[in-house]
């Protein structure tokens, strides 16, 4: 009878823990340049955004996103384009060195911006982000969603091509890249979730072998005693002597390390804008 | 000389001594004392002495008497073949199942045993003891329900539990070292002092009636877990207080348990000793001397309420302080109900913390 129980609760946690689990291989296979969170797209469609997206990123060797929210995600126009960008933790290259375009396009409001970041910066003058906002503007006014996008990444082909972009790490002004990250996704944010997981079923099941483990002690009640402490007479504790011998004294002396205000990153080679990233001259409404 | 002077140690601390060329004496590197080398022979040809003469396995003074022919003719004899317990009880209370190994076959024995010079009567009585032992029962989740209702918890029984209770003065010489530290800044630097003392303490502790149990078939866990007896309670003994109760006789000497007995007393010295250093930042023991100076063992029977129950093949004991109603045991566990408790504990756990963690990373759907 206990057994059955056991089992049945068994199952019911493995199942659970399966289910858990799944979004995490499913979301592994997913698309990575261009990300839908509205459905906007059907899955052709995405499936063939995504494989022009990643051949010009591996042929430019400079990543080329398209980013699709139902919302904002609380960030203003001007960071809507740059935090996106860097909360999914976009970029061809290196992991501290990213070069990379976004087109992020809130479906809800209407509004659309592009950002590039890094090398990419080369081509993406802010200029040519305002030729590219013109240039899907007049799919979005007819929600042409795909042709938007399909014209967004062909143009940043064309244009990392007639440029002769090529990836290269950058040395910023700055000492830090100014953080970026302002509010995650809703797909990051069950990501993390999902990651944090089988942390949270090990420290579950620690606190669940420690709580049977305190039961058992509980159906203990037997041990030896170490000490005779309440055998001791009414003062019965007498000093013959006490005497405390001053031995020496020994110093030590430690510097405090006062900030002079000195460090910093000195100029020189290729001079970046200080966050490394180039906005266009702002979003638009469509 | 200089290296059979380095041996020696400070008759007043215990410190080293050395060989001070502008006294012409040794001295002592802690305490500054002076000695000539007759003093420290003279003390050491003391102290050699006096160890000779106590031997460093001191016995210890025990109280036992013989029962008189009418207490003898009024008392029965019993002895367990299962587990060798030997029992007596007066002639009014009958003796036929074991209290140690439930074996229900005690036979009549030979009464040997000596008479105790104390006894603390019961205090409990036995509807008291099964209401203790019931309620101990309570709140065990892992305890097989079967345990519970397959136990004959009214089979209890008062026993007599044969003691030593050791009186003895501990004579403790201790040194520590001990340190003052005091941290301060000044300028661009901070400035670490630390004083460093050399502490010594001598000094005496007296114990009274740490208690041994004098049965071999007795479990020490067990007696040690119900401790402590009011001993303001203690009579001289008398055979009517055993009247509806058994006794055990002891097969432990005194001195062979005098080194549970010792060891208790030296621990609580050290513990006691060391409890006069105060106002250091940190302190250490360096070396700890303890000598017992005297020490007497009194025989006594002290009441305990016994079950002893077979579950699964085992034999369960569970002992009931008969003054305090303080109980030892062990109970069974079930693996079943552990596992069952584990899964239950940890999914609950998952739920929670899963729940916490989508509402802390500020959810998704």
């Amino acid at each position: 009878m206990i057994l059955k129980r056991l089992q049945s609760i068994g199952m019911v946690f493995l199942f659970l823990f399966g289910l858990l689990l799944f979004p995490i291989r499913s979301h592994a296979d997913s698309a990575a340049y261009v990300i839908d969170e509205t459905g906007v797209f059907t899955s052709d469609q995405l499936l063939e955004l995504n494989d022009l997206a990643e051949q010009v990123t591996n042929d430019r060797e400079c990543g080329v996103y398209v980013v699709i929210t139902k919302n904002m995600h609380g960030y203003s126009e001007r960071d809507f384009a740059e935090g996106l960008f860097f909360n999914y933790d976009l970029g061809y290259g290196l992991k501290d060195n990213p070069s990379g375009i976004i087109l992020a396009i809130d479906y809800n409001d209407r509004f659309y911006d592009v950002y590039s970041y890094g090398a990419a910066g080369d081509t993406f003058t802010t200029a040519r982000l305002d030729s590219l906002n013109d240039l899907v503007y007049d799919y979005l006014v007819k929600d042409d969603w795909f042709g938007a996008c399909k014209a967004f990444i062909n143009k940043c082909d064309e244009l990392l091509e007639s440029t002769g972009y090529v990836y290269h790490t950058i040395q910023y002004t700055d000492p830090t890249i100014a953080p970026h990250i302002v509010e995650t996704s809703p797909e990051q944010r069950r990501n993390e979730f999902l990651l944090r997981l089988p942390f949270a079923a090990l420290g579950s099941s620690i606190v669940g072998g420690i709580s049977v483990m305190v039961m058992r002690g509980r159906n203990k009640r037997t041990g030896l005693a170490k000490n005779a402490d309440q055998y001791i007479v009414n003062n019965g504790v007498r000093l013959t002597q006490s005497r405390d011998m001053f031995i020496n004294r020994t110093r030590s002396v430690t510097r405090i390390q006062r900030d002079t205000g000195g460090g910093g990153h000195g100029g020189g080679g290729h001079s970046y804008h200080s966050s490394g990233g180039t906005h266009s001259s702002g979003g638009r409404h469509f | 000389m200089a290296d059979q002077v380095s041996n020696y140690k400070c008759p007043n601390c215990g410190g080293p001594l050395r060989f001070d060329p502008a006294t012409q004496k040794l001295k002592c590197e802690y305490c500054d004392s002076l000695f000539t080398q007759e003093e420290v022979d003279q003390f050491y040809r003391k102290d050699e002495e006096a160890a000779a003469a106590e031997g460093t396995d001191q016995k210890w003074e025990t109280d036992t008497g013989e029962w008189s022919e009418e207490e003898a003719a009024h008392m029965r004899a019993y002895s367990c073949p299962s587990c060798g317990a030997s029992l007596i009880a007066d002639e009014n209370t009958a003796v036929t199942v074991c209290p140690y190994c439930n074996n229900p076959t005690v036979v009549a024995g030979q009464f040997v045993t000596k008479k105790p010079q104390f006894v603390l009567p019961f205090k409990l009585d036995k509807d008291k003891a099964v209401e203790i032992l019931n309620n101990f029962y309570k709140g065990k989740p892992l305890l097989p329900k079967a345990f519970t209702s397959q136990n004959h918890i009214q089979e209890i029984k008062g026993v007599y539990v044969p003691f030593w209770l050791y009186n003895g003065v501990m004579d403790c010489h201790m040194t520590f070292n001990a340190q003052n530290v005091r941290q301060f800044s000044h300028g661009d630097e901070i400035i670490t002092e630390t004083d460093h003392y050399q502490l010594v303490r001598n000094g005496t502790v007296t114990f009274s009636g740490v208690p041994a149990d004098a049965s071999s078939k007795m479990p020490d866990e067990y007696m040690d877990a119900i401790e402590p007896f009011d001993y303001s309670q203690l009579k001289d003994f008398d055979t009517m207080y055993l009247a509806g109760y058994m006794a055990d006789s002891y097969d432990v000497d005194a001195e062979q348990d005098r080194e549970r007995g010792e060891a208790r007393m030296k621990a609580s010295a050290v513990k006691s000793i060391t409890a006069t250093v105060t106002g250091f930042s940190a302190v250490s023991p360096i070396s700890t001397q303890i000598t017992k100076l005297d020490g007497a063992a009194a025989y006594a029977f002290l009441p305990v309420w016994l079950l002893s129950t077979q579950w699964n093949g085992e034999t369960y004991l569970f002992a009931v302080n008969g003054q305090s109603g303080k109980i030892a045991g062990d109970l069974p566990s079930d693996k079943g109900l552990a596992i069952a408790w584990f899964l239950r504990i940890t999914f609950a756990m998952f739920v929670v913390v899963s729940i916490v963690l989508y509402f802390i990373g500020g959810g998704f759907l």
